[in-house]
């Protein structure tokens, strides 16, 4: 699938429709150039294209409209809008174009090549627009198709994503899934028998344990339930993996990338936030004890307003912290606070409702379902947000009161030792001084704005006496005098009064501890006043608004004085129920599938038609409510469906009946993430190592990859031992430099949303498998294993597939192997050094080459998918 | 697409015929006539018009450099020198200072060849090339924080998730050269305030991300294999891989698995040229002498002399990060220092892609996120000798040079005081739309689809600005 989306680029020019088009407009335009027919040519690699027009149209209509309206937008509606219309016409609204202006109706629908319009931008005299750039002979020929083919604008009232769920009232209990499918094939006359029957027991095994857990079956495991004669085998497997911890981490490694999950800032100097984890923690036990969707979700973002909040209510709302913080110096902290609720705000639009509201910040725009007002006042349920770090145990800690008072004493002692009371006492004074009398000095003006940049409130801790301040926020105070003061107090000032060395031990002190902290929001007491900002600019404040609900996705008013962030998420599960739900039963199909039931890189949006499958999308959602958000019963309901369980191989008489495999014809190989890979090769080695606790690692990565950015500590430091083979989820996100493996693979950054994996081969991706060690350290494992379990060829075979792949060779496969192994001996026997280097022990040419054999079998397409 | 399925069906038959394995394959591939068409249908894609660059060089100068100092003389300023200006004028606000006073330059100026453009002497070699550039003076950014400015001026947007303009390419134009990513990153300096975000690819496919080089250890990560694996074993490996692959193509006919076949192809062969892409014992004495090679044979002047390499194996886009310009303390030192390390090795470049008639269809870049101010920054009140500049959105330098772009040209200009744009401004989205129109792409059809809109570069900017083209 690796071009697909350069397809859908060309497509529209592609279809015959298109090209029927433009020879009507080329007949009509006398100054038509070569330049247009000329365009772009050749797909590289278009399967779509070439088999299924009819689909190809629908989506050209969409692109189509897109582009119009963004044109008149762009070129048009600076004159032709609102109250001071030029002419008359309004060219922002459909109401506008249909009505026209002084010269009658700018669209003919009867006869639409004779729309004013397309008369006045090909008038050869006076064209319109009169200024600017104009219009190109491309817009042109936009606008014409578009006014001929209906001159639709987006519709979001009657959007089919925003409708009730249409669905046939079911029977409880019954999955619909399998009949609905049945009906659809039915009605596109695709007989039942050409579907490809299930897949082999230890492909479905396979496939269940990776969806699950995220790693194969150990031999024993799969043996299991390949003998287990009930009929009821493979229900029994989901359910059992079900209840495996594993699936919690397998599964919030999708929501961590959805959320922005990552262990640093995002901006410029990316300062690593190493409390960070215990938020990801909070997902897997979510998910693991099946914490209902809408609870889920209201805990995330209203966790710390909630009755009687819970520690882990709280850390719940680490979700509104992963978004990214800018603490250059220069920034305004209230700005940098405002464009964290601003990514707060387009986080949860894009993750609940999959629609962006982005456009909005600066203007109203058509293809969005919020005004620039609503914006405003869907932000306004952020403006109490304050930034906290607490204390949170993992687990219940009774001593914990005791380690608080130890580590207070052994810090007071240090602070005494290095003479810091004394030098932090000056230190914030004159900082209380500089906060009332800004502008007297530069030097203390820049470090009272960088304390407020680094520390979040920093103003109010200042003002309290170190027995007020929780240790984080005095922790935070003594870190920063430590390490940033030297805008006050030159270098040399700094190793005169050993600053340095007190920083060590200050922080060898904390490592000693460790508690497990968790960074939180919390509503503060006096909330910020919210405004409009004009164009989206933060300093440009406009007219006043209060938290309110945008009028296309809100069913019922409300008292707007009373409302809060725990009604901003039951807006999400009430009002826009039908879109939220729908919404998450895609995103889940999509990793079920390889493919949702619309477009990867599509949203909920207008723009996007009604999915070939709406209404097993809609049986989906409906019963995914019915159930009280219900995640893991969605889980197991798709899975057992026939249509899941289906075999994975390809046809080309299947793809041409139904080329993006909407009707289920057959299960598709998927490509496994970066991170599933790492894991799967770190399982079938018998390496992976389960119990290295939650916090992230840093496991080795190539040479100077840290040093590409600025972050001005030593942050990468690297994790020798076995916990460097702990689970990918864990691996450490640096916003600026990810860790290189995962990167080659398209693994997110963690600085806004990602919905869906980009899926790509690429040569960088073959090397990283094929040559990084930790392929040949599990290759040496798996080889070794099956070494000293027989002496017979056929038998080690055997045992390599059972662990790799869950199956037994093939004859070619075998013959293929025996043939490698005996050339790789015959090169390996001359070079004793590397027989050394890859079996690590002397002469031992066979073994050596039963590794090789095994990292080879690693790089296979089969052990890079999900079969 | 006819190709496709042909080279497809050759590879599966030859497969399955003896098991050639890769070698063979494309042994037997190279013997059909239309081997090269199939590569190039594959590798590389059509643009929307006659380019005039096929190859682009980007020099990035991370963290602003001064054109106050370097490119944008303002004489006035020595009249005017100690004069307090408010700096709150200037949108958006960036700086520490709300005023500052004015500070000349303390460099000279000279009017340099035919186009008597002005350059300071802390650039003497590129003195001698002023007239193959061509000069913008009057560039305009939207930020003046380094993170949201590197983003803006290398991907379009201020915010997150979108790819550079090297990985648009790549995925716009493809590949010449099949065995080397389509885009490369070389760095030197301390590392860049975006860090990847500088050659991401957004929400493009992955593949087409900017590969970072190194010129010390292994030159892209990966390449080398695991000690004892020598190059032959590497390559049976491979073709053992490889047969494994067809036997499953053979089985379950998904197509993907011809990309993953091809994958390892490119990999092997990657691994085999980059080390020779990088060894630079075959360039002659005077070419490492003009750029500066011969005394020590790192940093910036390396990179220069690899990006030419590179271009010429067929690389898309080649971006060189030098940093940290950003001197808001010593800047003299600093800047001093920067150019001595970028000045010969640049006119060196432009000269050697001249000589080999490479500069036609080459295009050079040169510049940084923004600018700095005429004023003085002082971070320590009474610490007077530290001067530095701060932060300028609007008013800064950039220049081209070959790849289409008028050579010897002046354009735009700050006023007086150099403390704004006066005339000709040029945003940094039309600077993106006017590169890619020279690499044959119109900036407003050049979209991907995401989250349900048609993303661009230049986002719902840009202009192509039609006198900066020769």
């Amino acid at each position: 699938m690796v071009d697909n989306r350069l397809g859908q680029m060309w497509k529209f020019r592609l279809s015959p429709f298109v090209l029927l088009a433009c020879l009507l407009i080329a007949a009509s335009l006398q100054n038509f150039s070569q330049s247009f027919i000329g365009l772009p040519s050749t797909p590289v690699r278009n399967d779509t294209a070439a088999v299924n027009t009819d689909k190809n149209r629908a989506g050209t209509e969409v692109s189509l409209n897109q582009g119009a309206s963004a044109l008149l937008k762009v070129k048009c509606v600076r004159c032709h809008r609102g109250k001071s219309r030029s002419g008359g016409l309004a060219l922002d609204t459909a109401a506008g174009l249909i009505s026209g202006g002084d010269s009658g109706p700018a669209i003919d629908f009867t006869n639409p090549a004779e729309s004013l319009i397309l008369k006045r931008i090909a008038d050869s005299e006076s064209p319109m627009p009169p200024e600017g750039a104009g219009l190109t002979e491309y817009d042109i020929a936009l606008l014409e198709e578009w006014v001929t083919s209906g001159a639709t604008f987006p519709d979001h009232k009657h959007h089919w994503a925003l409708q009730p769920l249409a669905t046939a009232s079911t029977e409880e209990g019954v999955s619909e899934i399998d009949t609905i499918l049945a009906m659809a094939r039915e009605s596109r006359n695709i007989e039942s028998r050409t579907v490809t029957p299930l897949a082999p027991r230890s492909r479905q095994i396979l496939r269940a344990y990776i969806d699950l857990t995220g790693f194969p079956p150990t031999p024993q495991q799969l043996r299991k339930h390949l003998n287990n004669k009930k009929t009821e085998w493979y229900a029994n497997l989901v359910d059992s993996l079900l209840k495996s911890d594993r699936f919690g981490e397998r599964w919030a490694q999708l929501w961590l990338d959805q959320v922005r999950y990552a262990d640093s800032d995002g901006f410029e100097k990316d300062l690593v936030r190493p409390d960070a984890w215990r938020f990801r923690k909070w997902v897997i036990d979510a998910l693991n004890q099946n914490l209902p969707f809408d609870q889920f979700s209201l805990w995330q973002i209203a966790g710390d307003a909630l009755p009687g909040t819970s520690l882990e209510h709280q850390v719940a709302t680490g979700f509104l912290r992963c978004a990214p913080a800018n603490r250059e110096g220069g920034t305004d902290p209230e700005k940098n606070q405002f464009e964290q609720n601003i990514d707060r705000l387009d986080a949860i639009a894009t993750v609940w409702l999959n629609i962006s509201l982005k456009c909005a910040r600066c203007h109203d725009h058509p293809y969005e379902p919020v005004s620039q007002v609503e914006y405003y006042e869907l932000l306004a349920f952020f403006d109490n947000c304050e930034n906290h770090t607490i204390m949170a145990p993992v687990r219940p800690a009774p001593d914990l009161e005791q380690r608080i008072n130890a580590y207070r004493t052994s810090r007071k002692k240090l602070l005494q030792q290095w003479k810091l009371d004394v030098l932090i006492d000056a230190w914030e004074s004159k900082l209380k001084y500089t906060s009332n009398h800004y502008g007297e000095d530069n030097g203390w003006d820049n470090q009272w704005l960088r304390l407020r940049i680094y520390i979040d409130n920093a103003k109010s801790i200042l003002f309290r006496t170190r027995d007020e301040r929780t240790i984080q926020e005095q922790d935070q105070f003594i870190g920063f005098f430590l390490r940033e003061s030297d805008d006050v107090y030159p270098i040399d000032v700094h190793s005169e009064w050993q600053l340095p060395k007190a920083l060590e031990a200050f922080d060898n002190l904390r490592s000693e501890f460790q508690f497990d902290q968790a960074m939180v929001v919390r509503t503060s007491e006096k909330r910020l006043r919210s405004r409009v900002r004009e164009r989206g600019d933060f300093y440009r404040s406009a007219q006043e608004v209060a938290p309110d609900f945008p009028a296309v996705l809100t069913r019922s008013s409300r008292d707007t004085f009373l409302l809060d962030r725990r009604d901003l998420a039951g807006w999400l599960f009430e009002d826009c129920q039908c879109l939220t739900a729908r919404v998450a039963v895609n995103r889940i199909w999509s990793v079920l599938f390889g493919r949702g039931f619309i477009n990867d890189t599509a949203d909920f949006g207008v723009l996007t038609p009604e999915p070939e499958m709406r209404a097993l999308l809609d049986w989906c959602a409906s019963e995914l409510i019915r159930t009280g958000w219900d995640i893991k019963w969605l889980i197991r309901t798709i899975m057992i469906s026939e249509a899941y369980r289906l075999d994975s191989t390809y046809d080309v008489t299947l793809a041409r009946l139904d080329p993006s495999n909407q009707l289920h014809l057959r299960q598709k190989r998927v490509k496994l993430s970066g991170e599933e890979l790492r894991d799967r090769i770190l399982h079938v080695g018998g390496l992976l190592n389960d119990s290295g606790g939650y916090r992230s690692f840093f496991p080795p990565q190539p040479f100077g990859v840290d040093r590409l950015s600025i972050n001005p500590n030593d942050y990468w430091q690297t994790t020798f031992g076995r916990d460097q083979w702990r689970r990918s989820l864990y691996i450490h996100r640096q916003r600026t430099s990810l860790f290189p493996f995962l990167e080659l693979f398209g693994s997110p950054s963690g600085n806004e949303p990602c919905t869906a994996r980009r899926q790509s081969i690429s040569p960088l991706q073959s090397l990283a498998v094929l040559n990084d060690e930790l392929t040949f350290e599990s290759a040496r494992a798996v080889a070794e294993a099956a070494c000293s379990a027989s002496k017979d060829d056929d038998v080690r075979l055997r045992l390599l597939w059972e662990r790799l792949f869950c199956t037994i060779p093939t004859e070619r496969e075998a013959s293929l192997s025996s043939s490698f192994l005996q050339n790789q001996q015959l090169l390996l026997r001359r070079d004793p050094t590397a027989i050394l280097a890859i079996a690590r022990v002397p002469g031992d040419e066979e073994q050596a080459a039963w590794i090789m054999l095994a990292r080879g079998l690693m790089n296979t397409d089969r052990f890079l998918r999900r079969e | 697409m006819q190709f496709q399925i042909n080279r497809r069906r050759l590879l599966t038959a030859s497969v399955a015929l003896g098991g050639l394995g890769t070698a063979g394959t494309a042994w037997w591939l190279s013997q059909q006539a239309d081997t090269e068409k199939v590569r190039k249908a594959r590798h590389t894609r059509e643009p929307h018009f006659q380019p005039r660059a096929t190859n682009v060089i980007f020099l990035f100068m991370a963290g602003a450099p001064s054109q106050v100092d370097l490119f944008d003389h303002k004489p006035a300023l020595v009249r005017h020198s100690g004069q307090m200006v408010s700096l709150k004028n200037e949108s958006p606000l960036s700086t520490l200072e709300p005023t500052s006073y004015l500070w000349p330059t303390p460099y000279q100026f000279k009017r340099c060849g035919q186009s008597g453009a002005e350059i300071s002497e802390l650039l003497p070699h590129i003195q001698e090339i002023a007239d193959e550039l061509c000069i913008v003076r009057s560039m305009i950014s939207e930020t003046s924080n380094h993170h949201p400015g590197q983003q803006l001026f290398m991907t379009g947007v201020t915010q997150f998730g979108h790819p550079s303009i090297g990985a648009w390419l790549s995925y716009g134009l493809g590949s010449e050269n099949e065995d080397m990513p389509g885009y490369i990153v070389l760095s030197s300096g301390q590392g860049t305030a975006a860090g990847a975000n500088n050659w991401s690819s957004g929400f493009l496919p992955a593949r087409h991300q900017g590969v970072p080089l190194r010129t010390t250890g292994e030159p892209i990560a990966y390449i080398h294999p695991p000690d004892g694996v020598s190059t032959r074993l590497q390559r049976e490996t491979i073709e053992f891989i490889t047969r494994l692959n067809s036997a499953e193509y053979d089985r379950c006919s998904d197509p993907d698995i011809l990309d993953s076949i091809e994958a390892h192809e490119r990999a092997f062969k990657m691994q085999l040229n980059a080390p020779e892409l990088l060894d630079t014992s075959s360039e002659s004495k005077a070419v490492l002498d003009a750029y500066g090679l011969n005394s020590r044979n790192e940093g910036f002047a390396l990179n220069c002399l690899l990006a030419r390499r590179l271009v010429e194996s067929g690389v898309r886009f080649v971006q060189l990060n030098h940093s940290s310009w950003d001197a808001h303390t010593r800047i003299c030192e600093n800047h001093e220092e920067h150019c001595r390390e970028i000045d010969r090795p640049i006119a060196a470049l432009i000269r050697d892609l001249r000589e080999r008639g490479m500069l036609e269809e080459t295009l050079v870049i040169w510049g940084g996120e923004f600018g700095r101010t005429p004023t003085a920054e002082h971070r320590r009140k009474e610490d007077t000798r530290n001067t530095g500049r701060d932060h300028q959105a609007r008013g800064f330098t950039v220049w081209m040079a070959g790849g289409g772009f008028k050579p010897g040209l002046v354009f735009g200009a700050t006023n007086e005081i150099g403390l704004d744009v006066a005339e000709d401004p040029v945003h940094v989205h039309d600077l993106q739309a006017t590169v890619l129109h020279c690499l044959g792409l119109d900036h407003q059809r050049f979209t991907y689809p995401h989250l349900g809109r048609d993303q661009k570069l230049t986002d719902t900017g840009g202009h192509v600005v039609s006198s900066l083209l020769s």
